[in-house]
């Protein structure tokens, strides 16, 4: 579905990610990790289309025919500026405003697809409510519900968890993961949490050395790789079928 | 009051001039604000003034000449450039400082010198001509028109110009032309009402606006009607006590956000 083919990204002549060759598939759930100021928003930036490749080529396919990919871009939460005076409504329904084309308004048709996304993600008794009066949890599922109604093909999140309890971020989780069965989306996720990463996603990017290794999950979330590519030593563990990741204390 | 209605006949273009420019700066006021432009629209407002300053001392027609500084300015503050070395506040406060002493500059060996840097600051509302004010009209319905069909794109792209981005929105184009009906009502405004009251009209609306309403149409009315009511008061003050113009507007701004901040802690105390 989008095809990276030895790209090269960074910012001016300055790479800061070499040698990215790999594909992600549809209906994939992939994860990124890396330390901080690996690549990790080089990387997303890149497959927003938002930074253009220094090198190489970055292909989106859909069915093998090359037609152009539909992104919903769910970001932090906190990257929204809370000072704009608009309902949670009114927020979900930005997402349709490029399906909707020049010059035309809103229509019913758009206020019924954005309140019921509302209600997918649990915050139809909130369409009124003002955006900048929600908690953190209740912003991130109105951000993902605007990136849904542009009926995307691919979703993508930038640490969609960060901030929350434990149980605001599985209710996150469990709530793409739902998005991902009943709209078969492709997912794709930032996240810096390795402990909600490995319990969701299906193939695991990691960025270590300017570049990026992938691979299924179980193949990829061992104690070796993330030692060596967090630098701290770590153990793996495995509770009641969830994965777990602890760093050892030196003493 | 009388006296003032006696005297309505001579002061009509002056009036209309001032409503006209707080009727489009007051609503362009609530994208500034919203977008945290403030200062962006403040340097485009001085390299307009660079063009008013060119046309004092050539004796060339100011709008147009202002109209291409503050187009020159809007296209070289709307470059957004990486910020890793530089922030692009810092580059926008060099064009705002160096606008600001080219203008001097320009006028201080002229034939009129301080009387020109009056101008600039605080214009010459009363020097407004029936020409000014149909021009002013025609651009000003040109600036509504463009804010009523491209309503969505301008508020995509103030709130979250990388969702307007990623969702197939061209926010470059829309953020450059929604920059641009800020930089006509600054270029017709500039000669006329001066550099103080165009930056003050383009800014404390919106504050009091924010304040007080939770919704975008009540923001945008409230700006406005406070925007037209200051003009109105400003200029009545400004006649009564025989002061400058652009002042006692502004100061009636600031005493409705005096009144308006009082209200909003009351409104937060008790929102029922």
């Amino acid at each position: 579905m989008i095809k990276f083919s030895n790209v090269q990204l960074g910012y001016g002549r300055k790479p800061v990610l070499t040698a990215l060759n790999f594909e992600i598939q549809k209906g994939d759930f992939f994860g990124i990790v890396g330390p901080n100021g690996a690549g990790k928003t080089t990387l997303l930036k890149a497959i927003l289309g938002l930074l253009k490749p220094i090198k190489g080529e970055i292909t989106f396919l859909k069915n093998g025919r090359g037609r152009k990919k539909s992104t919903g871009y769910v970001p932090q939460h906190a990257s929204v500026d809370e000072i704009f005076p608009i309902t949670t409504l009114e927020m979900v329904l930005m997402g349709r405003y490029a399906k909707m084309g020049i010059f035309k308004r809103p229509k019913n048709m758009d206020y019924a697809i954005a309140e019921k996304m509302l209600k997918n993600v649990g915050m139809e008794n909130l369409a009124k409510r003002n955006y900048r009066e929600l908690s953190g949890g209740q912003k991130q599922r109105t951000l993902i519900a605007r990136a849904m109604v542009g009926e995307p093909n691919i979703l993508i999140l930038d640490e969609p968890v960060e901030g929350m309890d434990i149980q605001g971020e599985i209710a996150i989780m469990e709530l793409i993961k739902t998005l991902q069965t009943e709209y078969a989306l492709t997912v794709i996720l930032v996240c810096h949490d390795l402990n909600i990463i490995a319990n969701y996603v299906k193939t695991l990017s990691i960025i270590h050395n300017n570049t990026l290794k992938f691979g299924p999950i179980d193949s990829m979330f061992n104690e070796e790789t993330m030692t060596k590519v967090y630098g701290a030593d770590v153990k793996i563990v495995n509770v009641s079928g969830q994965k777990a990741i602890i760093s050892k204390l030196n003493n | 009051m009388s006296e003032f209605l006696t005297n309505l006949e001579f002061f009509k273009y002056s009036i209309a001039c001032s409503v006209l420019i707080a009727l489009v700066c007051s609503f362009l006021s609530v994208y500034i604000v919203l977008k945290r432009i403030v200062f962006v629209s403040v340097a485009v407002t001085q390299v307009s003034s660079v063009g008013i300053a060119i046309a004092l001392i050539t004796g060339l027609d100011p709008t147009p000449i202002s109209l291409f500084f503050t187009f020159l300015g809007v296209a070289i503050f709307s470059i957004r450039f990486s910020e890793r070395r530089l922030s692009n506040e810092s580059r926008i406060g060099v064009g705002f400082v160096v606008a600001s002493a080219a203008s001097i500059l320009l006028v201080s060996k002229s034939a009129q010198g301080i009387h020109e840097i009056d101008d600039l600051l605080y214009g010459n509302i009363l020097a407004a001509t029936p020409f000014q004010i149909y021009l002013m009209i025609g651009i000003i319905t040109c600036i509504f028109i463009a804010h009523f069909l491209f309503y969505k794109e301008f508020t995509a792209v103030t709130l979250d110009f990388e969702m307007a981005r990623t969702s197939g929105i061209r926010a470059r184009f829309w953020e450059l032309m929604l920059y641009l009906t800020i930089g006509a009502a600054i270029s017709i405004g500039i000669r006329t009402s001066g550099n103080l009251l165009i930056t003050t009209f383009l800014i404390m609306p919106a504050v009091n606006g924010l304040l007080l309403a939770n919704r975008m149409k009540n923001v945008f009315v409230i700006a406005v009607s406070t925007g037209v009511i200051s003009a109105l008061t400003g200029f009545y003050i400004s006649f009564y006590f025989d002061l400058p113009t652009s002042p006692c507007i502004v100061a009636t701004l600031f005493a409705i956000l005096c009144l308006t901040i009082p209200f909003r802690l009351l409104h937060r105390n008790h929102p029922n």
